[in-house]
């Protein structure tokens, strides 16, 4: 790490995060149950139970920084990047985040069948957050990487799922965003096309942005991260060197199994 | 800054209630839902505006022929009555399935959940204006001869948009935790076309009924869309009271966007 050369820049800070949920059993959940307990004057009485997702979680990632978060199935990991990601309020605790995020959680989001990959390029990037500046200024590079030649002008639905990963990955990674969250998408397309991506998200941590990885698979936090960062029981158990938390968290999942 | 009590409005307690931070958004989901209206047929278009149309015709037919209502120029109150009905009803049931018909986005991306009935209400609103100079075509050729009072009819439209929007955002989130209320909308939006005098007059109402009128948040909106295409002069009270009839809805809808849309989503 590069952590005596340049001074470390918060881009993600989180501050006593704490997200819990309403279990309620007796929500009426429709119109009909709604009315029926109005009448019977029982609305009142609808129990309330909030189970914690995440609780007391402090930790900040810096610019430049490829970190990795692990944890089991459960233990709130997709809460968490939906949290930072702005999508769920924190219940108790502060995110502060500098920069838009590029979510690469779900590739070609909002992408419309009917309309040209091309039409989808400015539909996806407005999706994502980001101006019509900005979306323009990339769409030559966007189309360079996807590589889809005279198919950009086509309907997307004439594209098959692995053209459509193409784009929406090109999308994302080319519209200048200082922050990426990552949930195991790479893990698609074909062998030559994951490759790319690979290369791609290791270009743009050399250019100091900040990924944050949501995985299960040790080896990628091994072979890419900085950092790992492991969830278990709604908490941090650990946070430090990639490697040491990825054997931490085989070690934790043969105790567990 | 310029004229903040203004802004306050359109940006009440700092939310964005109109999406005014995010018209890149806003341009690219009503130019994609209008391009899907109409480029995959290419009568389009036409079917959008037919459809009003023809409804008006079965309307006359039943009303002015069958049951012989005496309406002077009854084709024009029709089509003046049933237009923005069909803007109002289309963008209310619309806007209220859009948080679970987008709920795979919104639980993905970060996308203001108010972004999706906006879209919905100016599509429609979109169609609702193309179809205006069809009305007043029709107003035209039937001898209708308009003056100064056309200058209220931007009034009517924002006081007609913003009744639908607010609507749509307090029912797109009721509809989250109740999911039957979809069969209940249609059913109520079918209620309240025949309960608005959209195909007679208010003044047709028996006795007994009238003091319901005002009751109808539409009821003051109508009557003067009707005096505006029919070529007559508003009455400044009805214009009043339908402002006052929005002020509630979009309060009430920035109580809902506030509270509980964002919590809404942990929902879907």
């Amino acid at each position: 790490m590069n952590s005596t050369s340049t001074p470390k820049v918060p881009s993600i800070e989180v501050r006593g995060l704490t997200k819990k949920f309403q279990v309620n059993t007796t929500r009426p959940g429709s119109l009909k149950t709604f009315l029926v307990r109005l009448s019977r004057g029982q609305l009142k009485s609808t129990e309330k139970q909030e189970f914690s997702v995440l609780s007391d979680l402090s930790f900040t990632i810096h610019e430049g920084e490829f970190v990795g978060i692990m944890g089991r199935n459960g233990v709130g990991k997709s809460t968490l990047l939906k949290l930072i990601s702005g999508i769920y309020e924190p219940t108790l605790g502060t995110i502060k985040v500098k920069g838009t995020i590029a979510p690469l959680i779900e590739l070609g989001a909002g992408f419309n069948p009917d309309l040209s990959g091309y039409e989808n390029i400015f539909l996806n990037a407005s999706i994502l957050g980001f101006g019509r500046e900005v979306t323009k200024k990339a769409v030559p590079n966007i189309l360079n990487f996807a590589g889809l030649g005279d198919h950009i002008y086509s309907p997307v639905r004439n594209y098959s799922s692995g053209m459509q990963v193409r784009l929406g990955f090109s999308i994302a990674t080319h519209l200048d965003a200082p922050i990426l969250l990552i949930d195991e998408v790479l893990a698609v397309g074909d062998l030559e096309f994951q490759n790319k991506c690979i290369k791609k998200i290791k270009e743009l941590h050399q250019q100091r942005r900040t990924i944050v990885l949501i995985t299960h698979n040790p080896e990628a936090v091994r072979n890419h991260c900085d950092r790992c960062v492991l969830i278990d029981k709604h908490q941090i158990i650990f946070d430090g060197p990639a490697a040491q938390g990825a054997s931490l968290y085989e070690q934790n999942m043969d105790l567990n199994s | 800054m310029l004229v903040p009590g203004f802004l306050n409005l359109i940006r009440p307690f700092n939310f964005d209630l109109f999406c005014a931070g995010k018209k890149f958004l806003i341009f690219n989901l009503v130019s994609r839902d209008l391009k899907i209206k109409y480029r995959r047929s290419f009568l389009g278009f036409f079917w959008t505006v037919l459809h009003p149309l023809i409804l008006c015709g079965i309307y006359y037919f039943i009303f002015h022929e069958i049951l012989q209502v005496k309406i002077p120029n009854y084709v024009i109150f029709i089509l003046s009555g049933v237009i923005p009905w069909t803007f109002f009803s289309t963008s209310v049931i619309e806007g209220t399935e859009t948080l679970i018909g987008n709920s795979s986005l919104l639980t993905k991306v970060p996308i203001p959940p108010q972004t999706f009935p906006f879209v919905a209400c100016l599509t429609n609103f979109i169609t609702f204006l193309l179809a205006m100079p069809i009305v007043f075509s029709f107003g035209l050729i039937l001898g209708v001869s308009y003056g100064f009072q056309l200058l209220y009819l931007p009034v009517l439209a924002v006081i007609l948009f913003s009744m639908a929007y607010t609507l749509a955002l307090i029912l797109s989130v009721a509809y989250v935790h109740l999911r039957d209320l979809k069969h209940a909308i249609g059913l109520l939006m079918q209620i309240w076309f025949y309960a608005t005098p959209i195909l007679y007059k208010p003044e047709m109402i028996p006795q007994k009924f009238q003091g319901f009128l005002y009751l109808n948040p539409l009821g003051g909106l109508f009557a003067c869309f009707h005096r505006l295409f029919l070529g007559e002069n508003l009455v400044l009270r009805d214009i009043l009271i339908s402002i006052a009839w929005a002020a509630i809805f979009y309060l009430l809808a920035i109580a809902v966007q506030v509270k509980k849309a964002k919590r809404a989503l942990e929902y879907l």
